[in-house]
């Protein structure tokens, strides 16, 4: 199988993330990635309510992950 | 007794014999002087049945084939379809051959467990590459934590040197 992007990101599926896309930054639990996707669950306790992100993949300048 | 082709002897149920006709329409037998004409007669007959069951046998066998190859058609169309418009497969194509550059790749393993400055369209990183994919790196940045960033979005890869 071909490594991709994609099939990297699908590998930290429901982990801390961190995205930047079109210079916002999103930070999260990367809850799903598809092949022009990636949705990130962000959760402020206490500051409103979950909220996903759709983030196009093509967008991503990069994911940083939690330790 | 007579012979097919096959070389398999057969016996004639009932045969007439007229002083000037003979009758062999059913398999007969008899030992009499013009019997070889009912043999004759009869296996003349029986090779056609024989001819006619093969070719029967061979429409049968055909349409058959021909139903079987048009099964296999459909079904092979459709999974080629379904691959081709898969997502996957469009990725892999816009992957492929549009956005990636192989020469990047090759460039940035020059780069490989070296300390480096990253630009991107979202900032700059410190740290070192760790890994080449085919249209990403990974990249431990100095803090510790684990970074993709796809090539597509780096504008230049600056050497961090010791001097």
């Amino acid at each position: 199988m071909i490594y991709m992007y994609y099939d990297e990101l699908k590998e930290y599926l429901l982990q801390q993330v961190y995205i930047v896309a079109n210079g916002e930054a999103y930070s999260g639990i990367l809850k799903d990635v598809t092949p022009k996707v990636t949705v990130v669950r962000t959760v402020y306790p206490g500051y409103g309510d979950i909220t996903d992100y759709m983030i196009r993949i093509d967008d991503i300048a990069y994911v940083r992950f939690s330790q | 007794m007579c012979k097919n082709n096959s070389g398999h002897s057969f016996y004639f149920t009932s045969c007439t014999y007229t002083k000037n006709q003979h009758s062999c329409d059913s398999w007969s037998y008899h030992e009499r002087p013009n019997s070889n004409y009912c043999c004759s007669k009869v296996l003349t007959k029986l090779k056609k049945m024989e001819q006619n069951i093969i070719n029967e046998l061979k429409n049968y066998i055909d349409t058959q084939l021909s139903a079987a190859v048009s099964e296999i058609n459909q079904a092979t169309n459709q999974t080629v379809k379904t691959n081709l418009n898969s997502p996957e497969y469009a990725v892999f194509l816009q992957r492929t051959l549009g956005d990636l550059d192989p020469s990047f790749a090759e460039v940035a393993k020059q780069y490989l467990n070296e300390e480096i400055e990253l630009t991107t369209t979202g900032g700059v990183l410190t740290g070192i590459i760790t890994e080449i994919g085919i249209d990403y790196l990974k990249f431990t940045e100095t803090t510790g934590t684990d970074t993709l960033v796809p090539y597509n979005h780096i504008s230049n890869i600056i050497l961090k040197g010791n001097g």
